[in-house]
């Protein structure tokens, strides 16, 4: 068994091993017999068509494969045609560039744009060991292609960073340089000032003014026929100039096997440079050829060249200017003599169709490795292309479009091409193949939020004629809308070149006028066109868990038919027929689920990055591959179908197929592994993308049950962290205790009582009426008034005093006293106890008045002078004492004990000198007192204190006393103060005592005489028992009340 | 110097060591002494003039600072000092009331010093401490008219005291006026024993600082007045065994 | 400044009150001498504080008078005849309206008050037993009744013979005097502590803290 060659390296490998010993890259194949055994029909049809060899039909006695979306299960690459089912359900659905560039309209420049710098999704470079398995190379004779393109202009700016994906196709030369080999010079870029990025990078423009278009991912690539005439191809280049003149463009060539204005540039700059045609096709263009033959034709192959996302970019201009003399056939410089540039089939297409699906050989015709073209390092998919030993199987259309290439290069072959019968999808193919240029070229992005008009072009209005065609059928046949808004295709010289497969797929026999070549693409359209029979939902269902590396089988499309076709449906489009809704809706920086084969768009759209290895998903600018989701599953099952060869080489070398997290994260499936074709295969570029995107994040989890089943990069969670129980249920009732809740409402009353005031307690009110003390006051004025007045005598006076009693001693001191002696007289009581006082000291005065006693008077109290003077008033009828003569008034006395102290120590110096009375001590009265100018108290004859108060009498015991010496202190108090003072009597410290009223009654009585105390004795005994009375009935009475209050208390406690 | 006064010399003196040795020990082992129910009503009276907003009335007594009444009305002094600076928070000043001269300068600056201690913002008003009359019942008729219409709540009668009073005690009561007394003289205590609720009695005035935290030396005195006592008790005793065996 | 006053203050006080206590109880004549000039000092003082006394009752009067508080009245009475006294101090033309003052103001009103005490006394030992059933209150009422029953004599009968004589006399003599000893020895040992408490600066009554 042959060895089998690296689509990526080119380098033979055993036949038993399935990954590159090289480079990396995959080379599983498909289980088919042949490449073109998992071709869909369609495309073997073309081939069958333009080859001679049959084409392969489709093997529907395999099982529809349904189509898996990505993560489902473990495909060997993912289904990334799978994701155009979610274009008509989200404004943010994401096309494929390739597809978009189909049409001839790239995707919004802004989201593709994004990040320029971001790795290319395809970056085959040769030194990587990480290349997609099934990438065959390109045919050598894909340079064919290229050589046939108008020559480029010559650019004199190198190659933009966006070519790169191309430069993926190159090996790196000696130099390691990538897209080194590209015709800079030759290339005018004023004439691909429109083309996309990848198609002026091909011709070597680099930068261009142009906007730096995405790079096209591979899988964005359609399939290129292989089969396809060359007619169709010499068409492109005037399509391609600018997008508005994309009727006039003045390269446009005729609609019928004219050669497009791009692709005639590309041959006239080719021809200019002269270098230009020995430049090394590149190798997807190459392998396209090739793999384009092999497959038997490639339906629709140049419609899809027209939108395919390739001729969107620049670099298609570098594609016709690295090959030149491709579409360039009217400057002879057609390697290919007979047969003009633009009716060349272009070398990839050529390499398609003569690619050997099963094995890859490089293309030495092309004068550059297989892996390095005149654009630099071509992607993997691309230099798969080239790789006749690519594993990849083509499809059918791809097949057939290489068979026929050299026919089909030929200006004749195209419209031959379109002389085969047309149908309105073939009219479409050629329409779309047509505008393939121009509309790239003149690609404008269409404003976000921009919706289509009537009247107004669609964004895609380079939507191949094919799948513009395809959509009117799925219209008629279904009952979809019509297109519209179709502007007619100045190519319409295409519809009759409609590929076969193309023609095959449509089955319908619409007019063509009705459908023009250059169908504006409408979401409905397109969606039509994807739509396709039912397909098991189950297909289609992304997070099922799909086995990697499960190929495509061609069965998938079983139960897709093309209305008015031979009833046959191509198997992809009898997958997407099949496939559901697709769930897979692309989600922005999502990676998809792993293990399912994606198709390209949905690749993006689960990674979030663009096919172009952008940051940001690629918008779907193609209304019709969006419009309606019902029509997604038949997108998804299209472009899930077979892939031609040439697509299958776009896988990136470098790009590992997406399985290989898939095969970590699958779970055992019982279905068998699919066997996906050669094409489909070749759609895993994007696998290295994803990959790459994928490799770049954290290992992806893929959830496989719950409702985040097949989705990838959901949070872990590590066992243990969440627990698997229901919660804990907590009563939404306050669960409180008893003392709580008793707490609770105590706190709740303090801050309730604070609201409310706190009344004070008032005040008893002063009754001024009260009767008790009233009553009380009555009886005592009564009785002492009656009494008083009367002058009675009922009460007898007390019994003579003893000597020894206190009276008797006072008598007897006073008696002692010598006639005319000094006395001391100490007043030291108050005003109101004048009457008991007088009564007590009245009679001590008049009997030292009797003895002719100069009297000394001093006070402790202010008014104590004043009170001698009362008292010595009420004897100035029977005694004629004067003051100065008889008795002398010392004065106030102040400092309480202190200043007794100091009288009693110093008399003369501490009173009885003043201004106005002088010295006193000197007078008469005290001039015996100062002896030997020593004044002393012990000169008096006596003291006699006289003072209700027993502290006042206790100073003047205690602080003058003692100075005394041997004269006598004799005291009249108060009956209040008579226990304080009689201790003083009888330790002998007084010589005398004369106690209130009753003493002076009793020294009345010893002096023989009445007084004031025997007046009031009556009286004042009376009141003594009516106190008496009154104490003693009202004490029993309040003593009565009080047990009885008590009594009353307790029983209330008891109660 | 006879053997009299060095006798009482020697007396002091150990009451001065005693004092200075209690008062050290008060901060460490604070003495607790029996609760007399005068000192917690005036405690209580207090708190509630403030919060009613009612005055407080104290009445000093007309002692004289010269003699040995002066020691009550310097323990007066000294409590009046701690209710006024209570009271002089509410809203209401606290008035003072007195017979002597002399005690009634003290007692301005003894409210003027609790006023400034709690309120030196606001300027002290001289008249409430106020001189009501020179003899007993002149100050006793002095300070009921004062305190009829200043809104009293509490009186607090602490000092040197006649007869008079009564007078004072039964005009507060029949006016709702809490009244709590003491008087180092026997006939108020007598006449206030009948005609007031809450008294102190006999030396029971001295322990007012003590009772209201006026200082570990008020304590520690209370400590040496029970010490002395002890001790003439004991004299007293001796001295009557002595005197009964002939030997005095 | 103030803390300066306030130690010379304490200062002062101390000093006076060793010399004082020393004179009492040493007779050295420097020390006497020393103490009687304090005396006399003090002795002036008290003078001096009648007179700022007389001052504060002037004031305290006036401003009410002055406020129109509802008893400026009586204030106004007190002012007048306090000017009037003053007045008749000084002239002896006046001198006979101090007796009349004396005799027709001071001593009834005083003598009244008295008379009111009486009956306040007499109303509060009826209502005693109500406010204090105590053994205490029993024996005041009894003390009161026998010493009144003593003191006073019944008509044609005389005084009481025993009670007058004997038991009054135990009563007042040994009863009282014991209790009234008693108390005085306390207020005695207050004082002294009060005055230690002077003397080592815990009370200050002449400045405030």
């Amino acid at each position: 068994m042959s060895d089998l060659v690296c689509p990526v390296c080119g380098k033979s490998n055993p036949n038993t091993v399935e990954v590159c010993q090289y480079c990396g890259a995959s080379l599983k194949r498909s289980s088919a017999a042949s490449g073109t055994s998992d071709l869909p029909g369609w495309l073997k049809d073309i081939r069958k068509s333009t080859n001679a060899e049959p084409a392969a039909t489709p093997d529907t006695t395999r099982p529809a494969q349904p189509i898996e979306p990505a993560g489902a299960k473990d495909v060997p690459f993912p289904d990334f045609l799978a994701g155009l089912s979610n274009l008509s359900d989200e404004e943010d659905d994401e096309s494929p560039d390739w597809l978009n560039n189909l049409r001839g309209v790239l995707p919004d420049p802004p989201l593709i744009y994004a990040a320029p710098s971001m790795p290319r999704p395809a970056q085959p470079p040769a030194a990587s060991t990480e290349k997609p398995p099934e990438q065959p190379a390109a045919p050598p004779a894909e340079n064919k292609v290229f050589e046939q393109l108008p020559a480029a202009q010559p650019q004199a700016e190198p190659q933009t960073p966006n070519t790169d994906w191309l430069k993926a196709f190159d090996l790196p030369d000696s130099s390691g340089s990538v897209g080194s080999d590209i015709p800079d010079a030759e290339i005018d870029p004023a004439i691909y000032a429109d083309l996309p990025d990848w198609m002026a990078s091909l011709a070597g423009l680099g930068g261009q003014s142009t906007p730096a278009q995405p790079e096209p991912s591979v899988f964005e690539q359609s399939p290129a026929p292989a089969n396809e005439p060359v007619d169709w191809l010499s068409s492109l280049g005037g399509d391609f100039t600018a997008e508005d003149n994309f009727a006039t463009s003045e390269s446009s060539a005729p609609v019928a096997g004219e050669t497009p204005d791009w692709m005639a540039r590309m041959s006239s700059s080719q021809a200019e440079s002269g270098t230009v045609q020995n430049q090394p096709e590149p190798d997807w263009l190459a392998s396209l050829s090739s793999s384009a033959v092999e497959s038997g034709g490639m339906p629709g192959a140049k419609e899809d060249l027209q939108s395919s996302a390739l001729l969107g970019s620049d670099d298609w201009s570098g594609l016709r200017g690295s090959t030149p003399g491709v579409f360039d056939a009217s400057e002879g410089n057609n390697p290919n003599p007979g047969v003009s540039a633009l009716d060349e089939t272009p070398d990839w297409i050529t390499n398609l169709q003569g690619s050997d699906p099963v094995s890859y050989e490089p293309d030495t015709k092309g004068g550059s490795s297989p892996a390095v073209s005149p654009f630099g390092e071509l992607p993997d998919w691309m230099t798969n292309l080239r790789d006749p030993a690519a594993t990849l199987e083509k499809p059918d259309w791809l097949a057939n479009l290489n068979s026929s290439t050299p026919d089909q290069t030929s200006s004749a072959n195209i419209p031959q091409a379109a002389e085969t019968p047309v149908t309105p999808l073939e009219n479409d193919n050629s329409a779309w193949l047509a505008n393939l240029g121009g509309s790239a070229l003149d690609y404008k992005a269409p404003v976000s939020g921009q919706t289509l008009e009537s009247g107004q072009p669609a964004p895609f209005a380079d939507q191949p004629d094919w799948l513009s065609s395809l959509q009117n059928s799925q219209d008629a046949s279904f009952g979809d809308n019509p297109k519209q808004n179709q502007p007619e295709s100045h190519e319409t010289s295409f519809r009759d070149e409609v590929p076969d497969w193309l023609t095959s797929l449509q089955g319908i026999s619409t007019p063509v006028d009705s459908v023009p070549a250059q169908a504006q693409p409408e979401p409905q359209s397109i969606s039509d066109w994807k739509s396709a029979p039912s397909v098991p939902d189950e297909a289609l269902k992304p997070n099922e868990p799909q086995t990697q590396n499960q190929p495509f089988e061609p069965e998938d499309l079983e139960g897709f038919s093309i209305p008015g076709g031979t009833g046959e449906l191509p198997d992809w489009l009898a997958r997407v027929s099949q496939a559901t809704a697709v769930e897979n809706k692309p989600v922005q920086g999502q990676v998809p689920a792993a293990t399912a084969p994606k198709t390209p768009r949905q690749q993006a759209n689960e990674s979030g990055q663009s096919m172009i290895g952008t940051g940001q998903p690629v918008r779907s600018e193609v209304p019709g591959l969006a419009s309606e989701s019902g029509n997604d599953q038949n997108i998804d099952s299209i472009f899930s179908m077979e892939t031609p060869d040439w697509l299958s080489n776009f896988l990136p070398a470098a790009s590992q197929p997406v399985s290989a997290p898939s095969e970590k994260d699958s779970t055992p499936n019982d279905l068998p592994a699919a066997e996906l074709p050669s094409w489909v295969q070749a759609l895993r570029p994007m696998e290295s993308v994803v990959e790459e995107t994928s490799d770049n994040d954290e290992p992806q989890n893929v959830e496989n049950e719950g409702p985040l089943a097949g989705l990838r990069s959901v949070l872990p969670t590590q066992p243990g962290l969440t627990v698997a129980k229901a919660p804990r249920a907590y009563a939404n009732e306050l669960l409180i205790n008893e003392t709580q809740h008793a707490q609770s409402a105590l706190l709740e009353n303090l801050i309730n009582s604070e609201k409310n005031p706190q009344l004070l307690p008032k005040r008893p009110k002063v009754s001024r009426i009260q009767p008790v003390r009233w009553t009380i006051a009555a009886v005592l004025l009564l009785v002492v008034f009656i009494f008083a007045g009367l002058g009675s005598n009922v009460f007898p006076s007390p019994a003579t005093p003893g000597e020894t009693s206190a009276v008797g001693m006072f008598l007897n001191t006073v008696g002692n006293l010598p006639d005319n002696a000094p006395v001391l007289v100490i007043m030291d009581y108050q005003p109101g106890f004048a009457g008991e006082m007088e009564s007590a000291l009245g009679p001590v005065l008049e009997n030292l008045m009797n003895k002719k006693a100069r009297l000394a008077f001093v006070s402790t109290s202010p008014v104590g002078g004043l009170m001698a003077d009362r008292l010595l008033s009420k004897f100035s009828t029977s005694y004629s004492y004067q003051i100065g003569q008889q008795y002398v008034k010392l004065g106030y006395l102040p400092g309480g004990a202190g200043g007794i102290k100091v009288f009693a120590d110093q008399p003369a110096t501490t009173l009885g000198q003043d201004t106005r009375s002088g010295n006193l001590w000197d007078t008469p009265v005290l001039k015996d007192v100062t002896i030997n100018s020593v004044t002393s108290l012990a000169n008096f004859a006596a003291v006699i204190v006289a003072t209700d108060n027993p502290d006042i009498g206790r100073l003047w015991i205690e602080q003058a006393q003692p100075v005394l010496g041997a004269k006598p202190m004799l005291m009249v108090v108060s009956a209040q103060a008579e226990p304080m003072i009689q201790p003083y009597f009888q330790s002998g410290q007084i010589s005398g005592l004369v106690t209130g009223m009753e003493g002076g009654l009793l020294y009345e009585s010893a002096l023989g005489k009445s007084g004031q105390a025997r007046t009031y004795w009556d009286a004042y005994s009376a009141a003594l028992l009516v106190a008496e009375l009154i104490i003693i009935i009202g004490g029993f009475w309040s003593l009565r009340a009080g047990l009885r209050a008590r009594r009353a208390g307790q029983e209330q406690d008891e109660v | 110097m006879n053997l009299t006064g060095l006798i009482g010399l020697g007396f002091v003196a150990f009451s001065a060591i005693c004092l200075a040795i209690f008062a050290v020990a008060q901060h460490r082992a604070p003495f607790t002494f029996r609760k007399i129910p005068a000192f917690s009503r005036i405690q209580h009276s207090v708190r509630l003039l403030v919060e009613n907003g009612s005055r407080l009335h104290f009445s000093l007594g007309n002692a004289s600072m010269l003699g040995t009444d002066g020691a009550s009305a310097l323990v007066g002094l000294a409590l009046l000092r701690r209710l006024g600076e209570i009271t002089s928070l509410g809203d209401r000043p606290p008035i003072a009331t007195t017979g002597n001269a002399v005690l009634n300068l003290l007692a301005q600056d003894t409210l003027r010093a609790a006023h400034n201690a709690v309120m030196p913002e606001d300027p002290f008003d001289m008249t409430n401490a106020r001189l009501t009359g020179f003899t007993p019942f002149s100050y006793a008729a002095g300070v009921m008219a004062s305190t009829q219409k200043e809104n009293i709540s509490s009186s607090v009668l602490i000092g040197n005291f006649g007869s008079e009073v009564g007078l004072l005690a039964e005009a507060a009561s029949s006016q709702g006026v809490t009244v709590i007394s003491a008087s180092d003289n026997l006939i108020a205590q007598a006449v206030l024993y009948v005609t007031s609720s809450d008294m102190l009695v006999g030396e029971e005035l001295f322990a007012a600082g003590a009772y209201n935290q006026a200082g570990s030396a008020h304590a520690a005195s209370l400590i040496v007045q029970d010490v002395l006592r002890w001790l003439i008790i004991l004299a007293l005793l001796a001295g009557a065994g002595l005197k009964l065996a002939g030997l005095l | 400044m103030k803390r300066i006053f306030a130690m010379g203050e304490a200062v002062i006080a101390i000093s006076v009150g060793v010399i004082v206590l020393l004179g009492y109880f040493i007779d050295i004549p420097a020390i006497s001498i020393f103490r009687i000039i304090l005396f006399k000092w003090a002795v002036i003082l008290a003078g001096v504080a009648v007179l700022i006394g007389m001052w504060n009752l002037f004031s305290n009067h006036l401003k009410k008078i002055r406020e129109w508080k509802p008893d400026s009245f009586y204030s106004f009475t007190l002012l007048f005849f306090m000017l009037l006294t003053i007045m008749a101090s000084f002239s002896p033309a006046l001198q006979p309206l101090q007796s009349g003052l004396l005799n027709g103001i001071m001593v009834p009103v005083e003598i009244s008050l008295l008379a009111v005490l009486s009956v306040t006394l007499l109303l509060a030992s009826l209502r005693l037993l109500q406010v204090r059933r105590d053994l205490a209150s029993i024996l005041f009422m009894a003390t009161t009744l026998l010493v009144l029953l003593g003191m006073g004599s019944w008509p044609y009968i005389g005084q009481l013979p025993i009670i007058s004589t004997w038991v009054r006399s135990f009563v007042t003599n040994v009863l009282a005097v014991g209790g009234a000893r008693g108390i005085l020895i306390g207020v005695a040992l207050g004082t002294l502590t009060t005055g230690l408490r002077i003397f080592f600066g815990v009370d200050r009554p002449y400045g405030g803290k």
